[in-house]
């Protein structure tokens, strides 16, 4: 087998865990490169790829790092020497799959590092800060990242850790020995991205069986922020040909403070690739502003807002949809205009008027027709000539809507097509 | 070589994941497993979706009877049910020896309730968690707790099966077919001679040399990042009865429970030990500092003295206030302890980050601690401080002297953990 782990490690404090894991692999029959990012000294076992290697790379000397006090400031040096080292073993076709133990800061660091490899290439990260609250989501990020929590942290060998780095050996090498490496787009079946979630399951799931009937593959996001963005990430990356944007909400749950914030440049990047783009107002009905308990401790967001006051939507103490306000809506209309104007390919935006969502039908927790009103004809007034704005008197989650979408997308890429 | 399948159980809510879930039994069974597929749909189903433990089944050994649960229209109330059921139904398999790792795929609800399901297992035994929740906020610590899953952030929603798809699905696969694969050690249940460990890398040097030191003598030292969750774990481990000692070096989430800060490590921090009557040797890494989210600063927090432990992490310096009240606290749980505690504070600063120079050194407000500790605790808690900083040499010699002779006379008095409660 000619398979390669590439092993992220800080050497000259965790030399003798990074050796048994090192051992475990190979005696699986793979080849190991141990890489040393550590920081603060000599390495207690021989790695394959030095630190100063990795300083070098980062555009940094290791015996000047090793001086210096100030981590924050050095760190970053190693994380972009082996950031650009994995790169080039990739590159070369010399690494298969990654992986890294550690606790905080060196979870920080691997977990930089994977997140320069491309989807498909396994990657796990085994950490004893991995549950760690605010941290979790930030290290695994949009990435696919296998997150292994030790539990125990990983320093001395004995029962526990040893018992931990096994498995962690078995994942590694069980995903890397049948891995294809990262995905790459094929031509036969064009793809389609397609954001959703559980307020428009119904509508995704029925234009994804329209599409995939006429031969599209669908690859659905969750656009609960980290999904999106990371559906954003892939189109720049050049694997979709069109996107079915149902749920751009990550859109205003950023400027309106929600838990599903997509980050300051959602919606942008289908635009900027010139792929066609159907687009629906889902999710802007709602915000996002669980749990529960933020209400009782006066939260910002509630207060400022004064959420308490408003409709709201409680499936569970976690997941808490706050109805938006007119205002809201006009301050995203301005926003997703001005987002959209930049696009390169065609755009159509499809407003459902029964309802943009589950929430917001007749008779559901966050129905409000009035305040949905005000989306359309702001969106309208900002829009540069070019962009269609239709409002079509269904509910989001009505097959028919689903139908017009998917028509409507299909017109843009033969369109584009052909041109 | 005979190969012996090994159970999978696959955990998945198919009114949703169906095609999903039966795409993973397949692949496990083409590599020689068993695979058992354990349904957890919520919505009361009564169709067959081709699981091996239907709906019915488990809500059944959740105590609710099919028509009372397809009748509820509480989705709350509905996953407990099936968590319990679930929880039940996969402790008697994992008893009947038909179960050697567990697999669950799904969004938000299903990884909730495959989590909790997992986190009832014990630790070593194989889990992972294919989600395409893994990296929402909240939810990933939600999910992993203080269990060792292996949480697989899929990217992509788990629905359809698409080449992306059935890559992720693919890797997760591998990964628990690699993991049963091979001998892994037996984690011991055994406590003699295991001492748990809190540290944090402000005192990793402390804790390296402490930890040389024991190992030297025979014990067996398993450490604990205490960032909230991992003193959490160790606090569940130390009632579990897997430990004969306890060094506690970074106990900074007893504080951020009473404010609520990110090393947050629950309302128990602090109490297995003197519970179980364990000898226990304490000191104060990180417990002047506090850690509010960055994005819930006040005002007075932007003011206070700042030290960045890395791109993420920033201390902010404790207020004397707030030093007297943990002092309070630690007094309060400690005076509880029923064997013995040895509080050892080192008196040149708490960590690596409290060094001259820094801007949070301030070993006088430190000593505030120090004296509000001292008028507080018991008479049989002692409180000695050490001329040195948490990093020198000197402070880890003087930790390692004290564990040495604290835990050899716990075990020439036969104390063991068990039998402390026990002993008239």
């Amino acid at each position: 087998m000619n398979s390669r782990i590439v092993i992220l490690s800080t050497l000259d404090t965790k030399g003798e865990e990074a050796g048994y894991l090192k051992g475990l692999i190979e005696a699986q029959g793979f080849k190991t490169i141990l890489m040393d990012t550590s920081i603060g000294g000599e390495p207690t076992i021989r790695p394959d790829i030095s630190s100063g290697e990795v300083a070098a790379a980062g555009g940094g000397n290791i015996r000047d790092i090793r001086a210096s006090k100030n981590t924050g400031e050095v760190t970053p040096i190693m994380i972009r020497g082996a950031s650009l080292k994995v790169l080039e073993l990739l590159a070369k076709g010399e690494l298969d799959g990654i992986i890294s133990f550690g606790g905080a800061s060196n979870t920080t660091s691997a977990t930089t590092v994977m997140k320069a490899l491309p989807f498909g290439i396994p990657k796990l990260m085994v950490s004893s800060t991995a549950s760690m609250p605010a941290y979790a989501a930030m290290y695994i990020g949009t990435k696919d990242i296998t997150m292994m929590h030790s539990v125990v942290d990983i320093s001395g060998l004995n029962d526990l850790t040893k018992a931990v780095l096994e498995r962690a050996a078995g994942g590694i090498c069980g995903m890397a020995a049948a891995s294809d490496g990262a995905v790459k787009p094929k031509s036969t079946s064009p793809l389609i991205a397609l954001s959703t979630f559980k307020f428009a399951e119904e509508c995704g799931q029925h234009a994804m069986a329209l599409l995939e009937k006429k031969g599209y593959t669908v690859i659905p996001f969750h656009a609960q922020g980290m999904g999106d963005k990371a559906m954003e990430e892939l189109i720049d990356q050049g694997l979709f040909q069109a996107v079915v944007d149902l749920v751009p909400a990550g859109v205003s749950e950023q400027i309106l403070g929600g838990n599903r914030a997509a980050g300051p440049h959602r919606l942008e990047a289908a635009g900027r690739v010139g792929i066609p783009q159907v687009i629906t107002p889902c999710g802007f009905d709602m915000l996002s502003c669980g749990p529960l308990g933020r209400r009782e401790k006066g939260d910002p967001l509630w207060t400022t807002r004064e959420l308490a006051k408003r409709k709201i939507f409680i499936p569970d103490e976690f997941r808490v949809q706050a109805r938006t306000s007119a205002e809201e809506l006009l301050e995203v209309a301005a926003l997703v205009a001005q987002k959209l104007n930049q696009s390169k390919g065609p755009v159509k935006f499809f407003i459902p008027t029964k309802g943009w969502s589950t929430l917001s039908v007749v008779g559901a927790d966050l129905y409000d027709p009035e305040t949905d009103a005000v989306f359309a004809p702001a969106l309208k007034e900002h829009l540069r000539p070019g962009i269609e704005v239709s409002e079509v008197p269904m509910e989001m989650n009505s097959p028919e809507f689903a139908e017009a979408l998917v028509g409507a997308l299909e017109g843009m890429m033969k369109e584009s097509a052909g041109n | 070589m005979r190969h012996d399948p090994k159970g999978v159980l696959i955990l998945a809510t198919m009114d949703t994941k169906g095609p999903e879930a039966l795409y993973v039994r397949s692949r496990i069974e083409e590599h020689g497993e068993k695979p058992i597929l354990m349904d957890l749909s919520t919505r009361g189903e009564r169709k067959r979706s081709g699981a091996d433990i239907t709906p019915a089944d488990v809500a059944r050994a959740g105590g609710a009877s099919l028509k009372q649960f397809a009748s509820l229209r509480n989705r709350e109330l509905n996953m407990e049910v099936m968590v319990s059921g679930g929880v039940k139904v996969t402790h008697r398999l994992l008893r009947e020896g038909k179960i050697h790792g567990i697999l669950g795929i799904g969004g938000i609800s299903a990884s909730l309730m495959v989590a909790e399901i997992m986190q009832s297992l014990p630790f070593g035994f194989p889990k992972v968690l294919v989600s395409s929740a893994a990296a929402t906020p909240g939810l990933s610590t939600r999910f992993l707790q203080t269990s060792d899953i292996l949480l697989f952030n899929s990217v992509i929603e788990i629905a359809g099966l698409t080449t992306l798809l059935r890559n992720v699905l693919d890797r997760a696969v591998l990964a628990m077919l690699g993991m049963l694969q091979g001998q892994v050690t037996e984690p011991s249940t055994d406590a003699t001679n295991a001492i748990a460990m809190t540290m944090l890398s402000p005192c990793e040097r402390c804790a390296r040399s402490v930890r040389a030191g024991l190992e030297k003598r025979g014990y067996r030292v398993i450490g604990f990042h205490a960032t909230g969750m991992g003193d959490r774990a160790m606090e569940a481990m130390i009632s579990e009865g897997l430990f004969q000692g306890v060094i506690d070096l970074a106990t900074g989430g007893v504080g951020e429970n009473l404010y609520g800060f990110m090393r947050d490590a629950g309302p128990h921090r602090l109490e297995s030990a003197g519970r179980l009557g364990l000898p226990q040797i304490i000191s104060t890494c990180g417990v002047n500092h506090i850690t509010p989210r960055k994005s819930k600063y006040t005002r007075e927090h932007d003011l206070r003295r700042k030290y960045d432990l890395d791109k993420f992490r920033t201390w902010l310096r404790m207020s004397p206030r707030e030093l007297k009240e943990v002092a309070a606290l630690f007094a309060q749980k400690l005076n509880q302890a029923r064997g013995p505690v040895m509080v050892l504070i080192p008196v040149k600063g708490w960590s690596a980050v409290d060094s001259p120079g820094s801007p949070t050194y301030d070993p006088a407000e430190d000593h505030i601690f120090t004296e509000a500790l001292r008028k507080t605790v018991k008479k049989d808690v002692q409180v000695v401080e050490v001329d040195a900083n948490m990093e020198d040499p000197a402070f880890a010699a003087a930790v390692l002297g004290v564990a040495v002779e604290m835990f050899s006379e716990e075990r020439a008095r036969g104390s063991g953990p068990f039998r402390v409660g026990s002993k008239k």
